[in-house]
C-alpha cells in the first residue's frame, strides 16, 4: 500500500500516487455508493439484531438502508437491522459469505441459512492472534464472535463485553478521527501526557454528531493487558482477514484463550507496541513539522499503520510558460505594431528584422522564406512543455539590458527556448543558451531567431557542445590548450605555474558562446564572423581576449587571481552601475540622495549618468582593441591550419 | 617573504546546489559584502578569494561556484577534486531543491572521492530564509535530514538580508581547517622516508597531474 512514488519534479502536476489510478476494491469505499450498493447485494440479504442474530432481510426492507456520511448504517426503524454493526464484523460477514465453511458432509446448505457452519475456530500458524467464528449449524440465527477456542458460559459473557469495547474503538470512522485530531492538536503536544479536553459548547455540538469519541481512548494502557492482548490479536486478524480472503477452519483446542506463555505475550508486545498510540503521535508530530497534506494520504484500511506522507508544496512559479506559450505573433508584414526591434543597427525594410539579422539569414540560406519559417515554428511551440529551469533563466538573462526589462521580450525568450527543447529532445534546454537566444532576439523575430539558433546546432557542431556529456566543449578546449601554447607561450607556461587549466574559463565561454562575456551592442560583429568562419572565430576571439589581459594575468600569483584577472573584462561590464573603479566608492554614497526630487537627488543622477557614460566609453575603447586583435588572429590562423589542429584533438 | 607565505593556509571551498538557489549571490555577499543585484546563471564554475583569520592564522579560502544544472555535472568532476570542504545550498522556499541534497551530496563523493567520506566536512545551507510566507522548509526538517545523513552542520541563512552569512563560511572555513591538521599531522610520517620537507602545496598539484588523465577515460 505504501507505494507512494515521487516522480522527478517537472512542473506542477508531477505527484501522482499509484493509489489513485487503481480502481477501488475491497468492500469499503466510502466515495462511491454506488460501489458500495453492488457489495450489498452480494451480501445475500442478511442482517443483524441486537442480538447479534442474523436475520435475513427482504429486497424491499433494504431499500429503505440509507448511506451515511463516512461509515454504513442500515435504517433501523424495522427493528430488525441494529446500528451496531462495525465494519469489521460486517468484514468477517462477508469473507464467511464468500468462502462459506466447510460443512460435514451430512449437512446441505439451504437458501434460507447461508451461514451454517459447525463451531470452529480461525487459525492462521503465521499470527499468534486467534479468532473464533462460531456458527452453529443447529442454531443459525447465533453468531459470536469468540476470542477464544474453548468457550463457557461464564466467560462468554466476559469476553463479549471486551468485543463491545472493541467495537467501540472500530466504529471510530476516519473523518471522525481526522477531526478530532485536528481539534485535540491545538491542545496538546504530547500524546504521553494527554488528558480528555474540557468540553466547549463547540466540541459538544461536534460531539452530538460522533457521541462515541466521548468515550474512546486514546491510550490503549488503559486496556487491562489481558485486554491489549486482544485487541492487538484481533487487530492482526483483521488485517489478515483482508488480504487472504481463503482461511483454514480447522479446530484446535490446544491452549486456552486467555493464559498465554509470558514469552508469547512478550512477543506479542514488541511486535505490535500500542498501535494506536504511535498513530496519533504521529498525527500531531506530521500535522506540526509540515504545512500541507493531502486529505487522501491517510487511507481507510491502513489509517494505523500508515502516516501522513510528506507532501512538498511547489511554490507557484513566476513566469508559467503554459500562460503565454500561444500569444499572438504579431503578422508577418510588420503591420502589428508590437515589432519592436532593440538593436541599433540599420533598418531594414521589413519590420521583422534589421539588416545585419537579414545578412546572417542570407548567410545561412539561399531561399530565405519569413512565411515557411514562421509556419514551421509556430507548429513546434503547440506541443507541451514543463520545464523549471527555463522559467528560472529567463529572468537572469542580461538583466541590466533595457530591452529585457520588458515583458514582452520575456515571453518572446521563453517561447523560443521552448521551441528549441521541443525540437531538440535529447539536448533539452540548457544553461547558456538563454544568452545565444537573447543576443538573437534583439535583431530579429521570434522565428527567425529560433531558426538561426537552429543553424547554429545543425551546421556548426552547436549540438554537441549542449550535448550529455559536454563532449564539444571539452573537444573546444583542447584546440584552445593548442592554440594557446602556439600564439601565447608565455601566458600558457605561466598557467601551468598557477595551476589554471584552460577549462577552467573555456568551459563558461564554450557554452554561453561568449554571448555572456562580449556586451551586448558589440554581439554582431562577432556573430557575422562566426556565420562566416564557423568556430574559427570563437578561438580567435579567446585567443585576442587573452592578449589583451596578458599582463594582468602574468602578474598574478594564485589561481583565483590569475582567474580574476581574465575575468576582469566582464567586472567591468558590470561594474556600471556602481561607478567607476578607479574612484572612491565612499565619494559615491555621501553623494547619494536621502530623498527623491531633492536638489541631491538630480545631482546625483546627472552624476551618475555621467559615470555610465564614462563607463561606457571605456569599455568600448577596450572592446574596439580586442576586435582590434580579433581581426588580427583571423588573419593569423588560416582554415586550413585550423582543420589540422580540429583533427587533432580527438575526444 | 617565503616565510610569510608559508605560514598561509590555502583552503578549496566547493558549494554545490540546486540551480537558481542562491550560491553565487552568498559567496559574492560573503566576499564583496553587497548583494547582487544583477543575477546571472553561472555556467561551469567561477571562483573568488577570501583572506580570514581564524584562530591566529591566515587562511585563504578558494571558494568555488559551481554551476546548478544537471548537465553540468560531468564538469563537476574536475571541479570537486581536492576540496577540503563542501558547502551545499538549497532554497528553502523551494522543497524540490531540498529533496535534491541527497543527490548533490552522492554526487560530491562520486566525482570529488575525498578520502574520509565518513567525516568529510559538509555543510548544509538553507538560504533565502528571507521569503518568510509560512510555506519555506521548516528547519526541524532539515536539521532530522542532516541527523540521518550523519550529523552534518545546517545552517539558515539569507543572502539578501545578510543574516548568518559569514558565520556559514566560517563554520565551513573552520571545519575545513580541522581536517587539513588531521592531514598535516598525517603526512610528515608518511613523508619521512623520502623528503624530511613537506610540501602543503603537494595535494593540489598532484590532484591537477590526475585530472587529464582522467578526462581522457571519458
Amino acid at each position: 500500500m505504501e507505494n507512494l512514488q515521487y516522480y522527478p519534479v517537472k512542473g506542477l502536476s508531477s505527484f501522482i500516487r499509484e493509489e489513485d489510478n487503481q480502481e477501488p476494491t475491497g468492500i469499503s469505499k466510502r466515495k462511491i455508493p454506488g460501489h458500495r450498493r453492488r457489495c450489498l447485494k452480494k451480501r445475500k440479504n442478511i442482517g443483524i439484531n441486537k442480538r447479534n442474530k442474523i436475520m435475513t432481510v427482504n429486497r424491499k426492507k433494504r431499500q429503505g438502508l440509507t448511506y451515511g456520511k463516512a461509515n454504513y448504517r442500515p435504517n433501523y426503524k424495522e427493528g430488525i437491522v441494529t446500528p451496531d454493526i462495525t465494519r469489521r464484523k460486517r468484514r468477517v460477514l462477508k469473507v464467511a459469505d464468500q468462502t462459506p465453511p466447510k460443512l460435514d458432509d451430512q449437512a446441505t446448505p439451504t437458501k434460507t441459512h447461508n451461514l451454517t457452519a459447525s463451531i470452529s475456530t480461525v487459525h492462521s500458524s503465521n499470527l499468534k492472534g486467534r479468532l473464533t467464528s462460531s456458527i452453529k449449524s443447529s442454531n443459525p440465527a447465533k453468531f459470536i464472535y469468540l476470542p477464544g477456542s474453548n468457550p463457557s458460559s461464564t466467560l462468554r459473557s466476559s469476553r463479549i463485553k471486551v468485543m463491545e469495547k472493541n467495537m467501540e474503538l472500530s466504529t471510530v470512522t476516519d473523518e471522525s478521527l481526522n477531526n478530532r485530531v485536528e481539534n485535540l492538536d491545538n491542545n496538546y503536544q504530547d500524546t504521553s501526557s494527554f488528558k480528555t479536553p474540557k468540553l466547549t459548547q463547540k466540541s459538544k455540538r461536534r460531539l452530538r454528531v460522533a457521541p462515541d469519541l466521548t468515550r474512546m481512548s486514546y491510550e490503549p494502557a488503559r486496556l487491562s493487558k489481558r485486554e491489549e492482548n486482544i485487541v492487538s490479536d484481533e487487530m492482526n486478524d483483521s488485517d489478515h482477514l483482508k488480504d487472504q480472503k481463503v482461511r483454514d477452519y480447522s479446530f484446535t483446542p490446544t491452549k486456552t484463550p486467555f493464559k498465554k506463555s509470558p514469552e508469547e505475550l512478550e512477543r506479542a508486545r514488541q511486535k505490535k507496541p500500542s498501535k494506536r498510540k504511535v498513530n496519533i503521535s504521529n498525527y500531531s508530530v506530521t500535522q506540526r513539522h509540515y504545512g500541507k497534506f493531502s486529505s487522501r494520504s491517510v487511507k481507510k484500511g491502513d489509517r494505523f499503520t500508515k502516516l501522513r506522507k510528506y507532501r512538498p508544496v511547489e511554490a507557484p512559479l513566476k513566469y508559467d510558460i503554459n500562460n503565454f506559450r500561444m500569444e499572438k505573433q504579431p503578422n508577418h508584414d510588420g503591420t502589428d505594431q508590437k515589432i519592436t526591434i532593440w538593436c541599433t543597427c540599420e533598418e531594414d525594410v521589413k519590420k521583422y528584422f534589421c539588416k545585419t539579422a537579414r545578412s546572417w539569414t542570407e548567410i545561412v540560406s539561399h531561399e530565405f522564406k519569413y512565411h515557411k519559417w514562421k509556419e514551421s515554428y509556430e507548429n513546434i511551440i503547440k506541443g507541451q512543455v514543463q520545464s523549471k529551469q527555463i522559467s528560472k533563466d529567463i529572468e537572469r538573462t542580461f538583466q541590466k539590458h533595457y530591452a529585457f526589462r520588458n515583458t514582452s521580450m520575456i515571453h518572446r525568450l521563453a517561447r523560443v527556448l521552448c521551441a528549441i527543447s521541443l525540437y531538440d529532445d535529447k539536448v533539452g534546454y540548457v544553461q547558456g543558451m538563454n544568452f545565444v537566444v537573447g543576443a538573437f532576439l534583439i535583431h530579429c523575430e521570434e522565428s527567425i531567431a529560433f531558426w538561426l539558433v537552429i543553424e547554429l546546432f545543425e551546421r556548426y557542431e552547436m549540438r554537441e557542445v549542449y550535448e550529455d556529456g559536454l563532449k564539444g566543449m571539452y573537444r573546444h578546449s583542447g584546440i584552445c590548450d593548442i592554440l594557446v601554447q602556439q600564439y601565447l607561450p608565455e601566458l600558457y607556461e605561466h598557467f601551468g605555474e598557477v595551476d589554471v587549466r584552460i577549462e577552467m574559463f573555456i568551459s563558461d565561454w564554450a557554452i554561453s558562446f561568449l554571448c555572456s562575456y562580449i556586451p551586448l551592442g558589440r554581439l554582431k560583429d562577432y556573430f557575422t564572423s562566426f556565420f562566416k568562419n564557423g568556430w574559427r572565430a570563437f578561438h580567435c576571439m579567446v585567443l585576442a581576449i587573452l592578449e589583451f589581459s596578458q599582463l594582468q594575468i602574468l602578474l598574478s600569483e594564485d589561481m583565483p587571481s590569475c582567474m580574476g584577472a581574465i575575468k576582469t573584462l566582464k567586472e567591468h561590464r558590470q561594474s556600471i552601475n556602481y561607478g567607476k573603479p578607479k574612484s572612491n566608492p565612499s565619494i559615491l554614497k555621501n553623494r547619494l540622495p536621502r530623498f527623491k526630487n531633492s536638489k541631491a537627488h538630480v545631482l546625483s543622477l546627472s552624476f551618475k549618468e555621467e559615470m555610465e557614460q564614462d563607463e561606457q566609453h571605456i569599455s568600448n575603447e577596450i572592446w574596439d582593441e580586442i576586435f582590434h586583435l580579433f581581426a588580427k588572429y583571423l588573419g593569423k590562423i588560416s582554415p586550413k591550419e585550423y582543420i589540422k589542429i580540429h583533427n587533432q584533438v580527438k575526444i | 617573504m617565503e616565510k610569510k607565505k608559508n605560514k598561509k593556509v590555502f583552503l578549496k571551498v566547493v558549494i554545490i546546489g540546486d540551480s537558481g538557489v542562491g550560491k553565487t549571490s552568498l559567496i559574492h555577499r560573503y566576499t564583496s559584502t553587497r548583494f547582487l543585484q544583477d543575477f546571472k546563471p553561472t555556467i561551469g564554475a567561477e571562483f573568488s578569494n577570501k583572506e580570514v583569520v581564524i584562530n591566529g592564522k591566515t587562511v585563504v579560502a578558494q571558494i568555488w561556484d559551481t554551476a546548478g544544472q544537471e548537465r553540468y555535472q560531468s564538469l563537476g568532476i574536475s571541479f570537486y577534486r581536492g576540496a577540503d570542504c563542501c558547502g551545499i545550498v538549497f532554497d528553502r522556499s523551494d522543497h524540490s531543491s531540498f529533496e535534491n541534497l541527497d543527490t548533490w551530496k552522492n554526487a560530491f563523493l562520486k566525482h570529488g572521492a575525498p578520502k574520509e567520506e565518513g567525516t568529510f566536512p559538509f555543510l548544509v545551507i538553507g538560504n533565502k530564509s528571507d521569503l518568510d510566507d509560512g510555506s519555506l522548509v521548516k528547519e526541524r526538517d532539515a536539521q532530522q535530514w542532516c541527523a540521518d545523513n550523519g550529523n552534518l552542520e545546517y545552517i539558515e541563512t539569507s543572502a539578501k538580508d545578510n543574516t548568518s552569512v559569514e558565520e556559514a563560511f566560517t563554520k565551513l572555513i573552520e571545519k575545513g581547517m580541522e581536517r587539513e591538521k588531521v592531514n598535516l599531522v598525517e603526512l610528515p610520517d608518511r613523508m619521512s622516508q623520502k623528503n624530511k620537507t613537506v610540501n602543503l602545496q603537494r595535494d593540489v598539484a598532484k590532484d591537477v597531474n590526475r585530472k587529464p588523465q582522467k578526462k581522457k577515460c571519458c
